[in-house]
């Protein structure tokens, strides 16, 4: 049974290639564009991972990780945040809210699946 | 869909990029533009070879890849673009359409007639790479055992922080990747920090692991694994490298496990069971046989206390705190540092330079522009100094391991006390001195501290103590190396000389003057010769050690209650501050930390004979640098003394004329003149002429032991 | 979670446990009181995992929590009826070889290496 990856991120093609990636090594991939879409989608699916962008627009990263930390079905579910090099407070932050593992911007698909590999295998 | 969107973008970039790589593929025999035509196409190739492999399509990558090493050898000018060439890029630009072509109609393998085409094109494009093997990059690296011939045995050893599953991290996951890079020869869950069932919190983890991995990765990609978790996870990775006592070592460090993880170790072959024997052996404690049944083995795990943890936790705490610490500070080439403090020195002579052209046309607002000019550059010279800084914790500590082996190849119980270990000083220096307070550290236990025996009659504690101690001094740095043993033996020590005929029966001598006596070669006072002190090595070594780094020396002793050496060190060895005198044509330099007054001898000084004057009523004894050098010429009318002070003595040094303070870089003399007495070294003026610098301490031995006084032409310490 | 208490298919006089939801981090908690619970029935103690489709670290050391209580009050725990992805994570945590040397009941699809 494949593993359900949901990409939190305002690029589209960001989310798109890292979709690529994802699936091509055999995970499904939910889509959501900022933290309150990623909300919507978290409605019952069963989701084995989470990478989320910590810039966004409605509801940011962090914000995100406290609102998932408090839904019982989803709050052990492991998170990665996406984040740049300039922005370590954030990624503490992020960390400080739960999510311990992190990929640093710009990053190539085959960076992204062997930090997701790490965590869950397809 | 949004994913055939973005690969849709990547097949429009790419169909631009292969049109411009044709219009410059067949532009490429107009001169004017060839190195705009080659790079157009080599940057096409660059390009459509990144894009495919963020999409995974592997076969444009492989087959790009060989184009684009080709075209690099075009663009460093080591092939020329003939018309042959030309063709055969022409065609690979079309087999590369035809690739991106069928990609773009989601076919992953291309068909035969392709495939062919392209085997053949990348063969043709190996011709113009001499033989160099062109290794295809994988995009992809999930899950790829390698080759078992490479492989070699790790141990991973890991306890997982007690958040770690509230984390949202499994540590059963970070194993099934494990099984990806190799071959989990082994695998043993550790449950012994599970505490009483009613205690048990089933989300906090209390796991972890020991396995045995056979992998070709490296080491770094092993501990990379647990990436996520390092921060809260108790990690070890030992393999190629590491021996048998750090698995021992691992063993101990565990407690409570230690039986049962030998046994462990030796399941999964990280260990033979002949070390795991050996190493409990030692530790007298009787290895159990293998337990077999999961019940007995869960009770042993289970009844261990979860202290282990604990201990785990307190140790990762230190470790964060530490990686804090690392984290505010940059790493630099040491070899990059000395090329700025060079740099810095030759902004020194060149900003003295010019405050020299500044004197003599006396433009007084370039003297003005002159002078910020000089304090800037001061600031400048001062911080990049302290960019050598670095603390002597560092040597410090490591005389703890020198304590320990010394003092119980002695037999003697001894223990050392450090301060002052945040006191920096030069790099260069830290490094230098070492050896002399190895030397001193190891006379102290030899010589200074008493047997348990001798001590216990004098009603001190058995135990000895030796302390090491920095701090600055304006200016210097002071070590010291103190014991509480016997101190020396003023009448010993006065034997001694007179015996070894150091000096004469009948000379007084002040304590200070005694005690340096043991800094003369061959001296030693230990009424039995020992291991240690028969190495033939005196304490005139370090003497002689510490002045060539511009250091003194000095002892101070209480009999009975012991002694302390305080040794005395410039901070920096690139730069110090200057007083110039004048003998005739030459120039020396004084360092001026050592310069204490200068005094003008307008009734011209005592007949040659009588080195000494009476200054304020003080002897002040001096040497004649005139004489010391043999420098001739120039007047000698009004001459002038700087007395300096060394080690807390004063002499006088008789020079021509006084220049002035300048800072001054310190260039190292030529081998030829190392070995020179009273020169430390040189440098390079305003002016461009050379200046010595003097060697004070060399030349206070001197004038301490009445020698310059009568120096033949023979003697003379420059000849 | 229920425990289903269950006439043995074998003829083992003990209690049967059928465990009907999956042993990861989102069910331990609750779990653990009934997995101890399971304990107080007559050994040997039967857990039938026929419906546990998944299990993580969380549900291995509920497991060897269960194992080392049984233990301790001198009664035996089997495993029985393991899926073939829960006996890959047993076998993973090297578990697997001590998962096949308890009774496991003809005819389980026991995926235990």
């Amino acid at each position: 049974m494949a593993k359900t990856i949901l990409i939190v991120d305002d690029s589209a093609s960001l989310r798109q290639v890292v979709s690529i990636a994802l699936k091509g090594a055999g995970y499904d991939v939910i889509e959501a564009n900022d933290g309150k879409d990623a909300l919507t989608k978290l409605n019952g699916t069963k989701i084995h991972l989470i990478i989320s962008d910590v810039n966004m627009p409605n509801m940011d990263g962090i914000t995100l990780v406290k609102e998932i930390k408090q839904l019982a079905n989803y709050k052990f579910t492991p998170i990665i945040m996406l984040t740049t090099e300039a922005e370590e407070s954030k990624k503490q932050a992020g960390q400080a809210a739960g999510a311990k593992a992190w990929v640093v911007k710009p990053f190539k698909p085959d960076q992204m699946l062997m930090a997701v590999s790490k965590l869950v295998l397809p | 869909m949004n994913l055939d969107q973005a690969l849709e973008t990547f097949f429009a970039e790419a169909r631009e990029l292969l049109q411009a790589m044709e219009d410059a593929l067949l532009a490429s025999d107009d001169a004017d533009s060839a190195e705009d035509n080659v790079n157009a196409i080599f940057r096409a190739a660059h390009t459509i070879k990144g894009s495919a492999g963020l999409f995974g399509l592997d076969g444009i990558v492989a087959f790009t890849h060989v184009l684009e090493s080709v075209l690099d050898r075009v663009r460093a000018g080591e092939l020329g673009l003939d018309a042959d060439l030309t063709s055969l890029l022409l065609s690979c630009r079309d087999q590369l359409c035809a690739l991106v072509e069928l990609a773009a109609q989601g076919i992953a393998e291309p068909d035969v007639a392709t495939a062919t085409a392209g085997a053949d094109l990348v063969q043709r494009l190996s011709g113009y790479l001499g033989g160099e093997s062109v290794p295809v990059k994988a995009t992809a690296q999930v899950a790829q055992p390698a080759a078992r011939s490479d492989q070699v045995h790790w141990h991973v050893s890991v306890r997982f922080g007690r958040d770690t599953l509230r984390n949202g991290m499994d540590p059963v996951s970070f194993v099934r990747y494990l099984a990806t890079l190799g071959e989990l020869v082994h695998v043993e869950t550790i449950a012994t920090g599970l505490p009483e069932a009613a205690a048990m919190d089933p989300e906090t983890c209390y796991l972890g692991f020991e396995i045995g991995l056979r992998t070709a990765v490296t080491r770094e990609r092993i501990e990379d694994v647990f990436v996520f978790v390092k921060d809260d996870c108790d990690l070890r990775v030992l393999g190629p490298g590491n021996t048998a006592d750090d698995y021992v070592q691992l063993i101990r460090s565990m407690p409570d496990e230690d039986t049962r993880l030998g046994e462990i170790l030796v399941s999964c072959g990280s260990l033979s069971r002949e070390s795991l024997d050996l190493a409990l052996e030692q530790q007298s404690v009787a290895p159990k046989g293998m337990a077999h049944p999961l019940g007995e083995i869960l009770v042993q795990r289970g009844t261990v206390e979860p202290k282990v943890v604990e201990a785990g936790l307190e140790k990762q705490r230190q470790t964060r705190e530490r990686r804090t610490q690392e984290g505010q500070s940059v790493r630099v080439d040491a070899t990059k540092l000395d090329q700025l403090i060079d740099l810095v020195g030759e902004l020194v002579i060149a900003g003295s330079s010019v405050g020299m052209i500044g004197q003599k046309a006396g433009i007084s607002e370039l003297n003005e522009a002159v002078s910020t000019l000089a304090r800037l550059v001061e600031g400048v010279r001062d911080r990049a100094l302290q960019l050598r800084m670095v603390q002597i914790g560092g040597t410090f500590n490591r005389f703890k391991r020198v304590v320990h082996d010394v003092s119980r190849e002695l037999g003697k119980d001894i223990d050392l006390l450090i301060s002052g270990e945040d006191t920096e000083l030069d790099k260069t220096v830290v490094e230098q001195i070492n050896d002399p307070l190895t030397h001193l550290v190891r006379n102290s236990i030899d010589h200074g501290i008493e047997s348990a025996a001798e001590r216990a009659t004098r009603g001190k504690p058995a135990k000895g103590t030796v302390r090491l101690n920095a701090y600055h001094d304006s200016g210097n740095i002071v070590i010291e190396v103190s014991d509480d043993g016997g101190g020396l033996k003023r009448e010993r020590i006065l034997a001694k000389a007179v015996e070894r005929g150091l000096i004469a029966p009948e000379q007084t001598l002040s304590d200070s003057e005694v005690y340096d006596l043991i800094f003369e070669p061959g001296f030693s006072t230990a009424a039995a010769v020992t291991n240690l002190s028969g190495r033939g090595v005196g304490l005139d070594v370090v003497k002689r050690n510490v002045a060539a780094l511009r250091g003194s020396i000095e002892v101070n002793s209480d009999e009975g209650k012991g002694t302390s050496f305080k040794v005395h060190l410039p901070l920096t060895l690139a730069i110090i501050d200057g007083f110039l005198v004048r003998i005739a044509d030459s120039t020396f330099v004084v360092p001026l930390d050592m310069v204490d007054e200068c005094l003008e001898m307008e009734r011209g000084l005592p007949p040659t004979g009588r080195d000494y004057l009476n200054v304020r009523g003080q002897v002040l004894p001096f040497v004649r640098l005139r004489d010391v050098f043999g420098v001739a010429g120039g007047s000698q009318l009004r001459q002038s003394i700087v007395v300096v002070k060394q080690a807390g003595k004063r002499f006088g040094l008789v020079v021509d004329t006084l220049l002035g303070e300048a800072q001054t870089v310190i260039k190292p003399l030529g081998k030829m003149f190392q070995g020179l007495k009273g020169i430390s070294g040189s440098t390079i003026l305003g002016d461009g002429k050379v200046a010595l610098i003097l060697d004070i301490p060399a030349l206070v031995e001197r004038v301490e032991h009445g020698e310059t006084a009568t120096l033949g032409k023979k003697d003379r310490l420059v000849a | 979670m229920t425990l289903t208490a269950a006439e043995s298919m074998h003829d083992i006089p003990g209690a049967s446990v059928k465990v009907e939801t999956d042993l990861t981090i989102y069910s331990v908690a609750e779990a653990k009181d009934t997995l101890l619970g399971a304990l107080a029935g007559p050994s040997p103690i039967s857990l039938d995992l026929r419906d546990v489709a998944e299990v993580d670290g969380a549900g291995i050391q509920l497991l060897l929590l269960v194992a080392r209580e049984a233990q301790r009050s001198g009664k035996t725990v089997t495993l029985d009826h393991i899926r073939q992805e829960v006996g890959e994570v047993l076998g993973l945590c090297g578990l697997g070889s001590v998962v096949s040397s308890w009774p496991v009941p003809g005819g389980s699809e026991a995926g235990a290496r």
